[in-house]
């Protein structure tokens, strides 16, 4: 009776994981599916390998033009973003300054306007420094939305250095910027990671800016060249080549994720950093 | 090396209601010694450590390092190397970066760093663990290395915030040995910061009493435990601490407010007006005494540490319990009646102000 009782709950845990897994993987599932049938084939089964529509993904368009500026613009924004974000946070949590608090609990409701709130000023900024249609005008916005998240984040990392580590290095005669590079980088390095990930994925995947902000094809970035995919007629939608074009950006994304995949279980995990 | 003067320094953290940490402390260290700081916590003296590192700014007064004033100059200009509490290892460097990271931002050659970095590796026994990472590392290790990223740069003075607070008890021992023998061979000016009293009696050649931000007494280790010069320092060095009673003095005369006041003893002091006895708990007799005070007194507690027992009697000369170090073969029965001689000529007198009122010719029993 026990046995039976101890078989059924196995059974139904089984049943739970398999519903999550089909829920979680099914679009995926039938994203890679579609970009690998060049006809009409059936919708739920693979019947053969036809990468037909990703060679018309990047002769239609110029679509390596397109994850070159995505990869450009996704790079700079962590780029920047990190080095903003950590000379911030150093400030935000280590030096003592009136409106402080204050400072820090702006920049987190900063990040709660949605994108389409400070589009029309953004576009106006834009059009002020010149960088309308210019792939700057990307990496400028993203930055600024991806800023707060990260900075909140870095503080309250940079808050769980033990304070004694700062002073040793001060001891030992390194400067501001020393204490930074050589001691609060590599021991934040986690944190950094996942903060800069998810600046990456952010800015990878970004589609209301890219589409306001860009004109030409050739500037585009991915999300919006996919958009812009069209079939033979206005009305049909060329599934394949979009599926196709889908799968392709999304493999640099999942490989980054597996690369730092254990830095950002520790950088979502671990809070204090341990001496 | 240098010598280290403080004048009236002070520290004032301003807030909604100005805290001062530091009360114009003045103070004279000579070139080589090994000062301890020594108080319960919050008394300043990790505040004063920081002042001298270059951690905090002086709010008022002045440092002197030798002849030169060092209020305005960063730590490394002062010359200081610190070994913190809490070891402060930078935890992605391995053994050898660790100590060879100031040496490496001073851009001195690779070569030169490295025999450095080795020599002091050797002096402190821990060369064959300069690769490792500190988190693979016992904490007597991690102690070591901190002593020997502070010791690398040969610093004109040496800072220990409790250096050995976190370390077990035989391990403490050990360390304490191994920084009074490395302070013998580097003969550096050294500042430790300590609230254990037995590191500050053995270690130090001078003791610097800190009590909420003044200095209580500076002396040697046996000058601080013979001859306290108020009641704080007399309860706070010593265990167990001092016994305290309330007594009344007239002249060379003392009485005691209770039981036995209408007898006089004659004391070794001079003083009139309301005073209170100190007396540490192993120079209680049990034995009739000439000069000494003869006090009834039940047992209550009795605590067995093996090489001597502590006795903790109650009387009516004072509420807090007597308490009494006897030999370690004595077990006494809780509750029975004990006599015990106070010998006046080993007791401290503390006048209403709790200053220690200065000794005297001797004394005999009236």
């Amino acid at each position: 009776m026990k046995a039976l009782k101890r078989r059924t709950g196995q059974v139904l845990f089984a049943l739970a994981v398999l519903a999550l897994l089909i829920y979680t993987i099914f679009p995926f599932y039938i994203a890679i599916l579609t970009s690998l049938q060049g006809g009409e084939g059936s919708f739920y089964l693979l019947q053969d390998f036809d990468f037909s529509n990703y060679v018309s993904v990047f002769r239609e368009q110029p679509f390596f033009l397109n994850i070159l500026n995505s990869a450009l613009v996704s790079f700079g924004t962590v780029a920047i973003s990190l080095l903003i974000a950590v000379t911030a946070s150093y400030a935000l949590a280590r030096v003592h300054f009136r409106g402080r608090t204050t400072l820090l609990l702006t920049v987190l409701g900063v990040s709660m306007f949605p994108q389409v709130a400070v589009l029309s000023g953004m576009f106006e900024l834009v059009r002020l420094l010149g960088l309308y249609n210019n792939l700057g005008s990307l990496v400028l916005s993203y930055t600024v939305f991806s800023l707060p998240f990260s900075v909140w984040i870095l503080t309250t990392f940079m808050r769980g250095i033990p304070k004694d580590l700062e002073e040793a290095a001060i001891v030992d005669g390194a400067t501001p910027w020393q204490i930074i590079t050589r001691i609060f980088m590599p021991v934040l390095w986690p944190a950094l990671v996942t903060t800069g990930l998810l600046a990456f994925i952010g800015a990878w995947n970004e589609f209301m800016f890219a589409i306001t902000f860009i004109l030409s094809n050739e500037q585009r970035t991915v999300p919006v060249a996919i958009s812009m995919i069209s079939g033979g007629s206005q009305y049909e939608m060329p599934w394949g080549p979009i599926m196709a074009a889908s799968v392709i950006v999304t493999v640099p994304l999942i490989l980054l994720v597996l690369v730092f995949q254990r830095k950002i279980v520790e950088g979502l995990t671990a809070g204090a950093v341990k001496g | 090396m240098s010598s280290i003067e403080f004048v009236k320094l002070e520290k004032v953290y301003k807030g909604l209601s100005d805290f001062c940490a530091v009360k114009g402390v003045d103070l004279q260290i000579n070139e080589g010694e090994f000062v301890v700081f020594v108080g319960p916590s919050g008394c300043g003296k990790s505040t004063l450590l920081r002042m001298i590192a270059g951690l905090e700014d002086i709010s008022g007064g002045e440092l002197y390092f030798g002849d030169r004033c060092v209020n305005d100059l960063s730590p490394k200009e002062r010359g200081i190397g610190m070994v913190f509490q809490s070891y402060a290892l930078y935890p992605h460097m391995s053994v050898f970066d660790n100590m060879a990271f100031g040496l490496t931002l001073e851009k001195g050659s690779r070569e030169t760093i490295k025999e450095k970095v080795e020599e002091v590796a050797r002096i402190l026994q821990i060369d064959h663990l300069l690769d490792r990472k500190p988190k693979a590392l016992s904490g007597g290790q991690r102690q070591r290395v901190a002593i020997g990223r502070a010791i690398v740069r040969q610093p004109n003075v040496f800072l220990f915030d409790e250096p050995l607070s976190n370390l077990d008890a035989s391990l403490r021992v050990q360390m304490r040995i191994e920084i009074t023998k490395l302070h013998q061979r580097l003969k550096t000016t050294s500042i430790y910061v300590t609230h254990d009293q037995v590191e500050a009696m053995t270690m130090a050649d001078k003791i610097v009493v800190l009590n909420q931000g003044r200095i209580m007494q500076v002396g040697s280790p046996l000058q601080i435990y013979n001859e306290p010069a108020n009641t704080f320092v007399a309860g706070f060095m010593g265990s167990p601490t001092m016994n305290f009673i309330d007594v009344e003095a007239m002249d060379e005369q003392l009485s005691l407010r209770t039981g036995q006041a209408n007898r006089r003893f004659l004391m070794p002091f001079r003083h009139s007006g309301p005073a209170t006895l100190g007396i540490r708990p192993e120079h209680i007799e049990l034995q009739p005494q000439a000069d000494a005070i003869p006090v009834e007194t039940r047992i209550s507690v009795v605590e067995h540490l093996g090489n001597e027992t502590l006795l903790y009697l109650a009387t009516d000369l004072c509420e807090q319990p007597l308490v009494v170090a006897v030999s370690g073969e004595m077990a006494p029965e809780i509750g029975s009646e004990l006599t015990i001689y106070l010998p006046l000529e080993r007791s401290h007198l503390f006048d209403a102000q709790g200053d220690a009122v200065k000794r005297q010719g001797s004394a005999s029993v009236n």
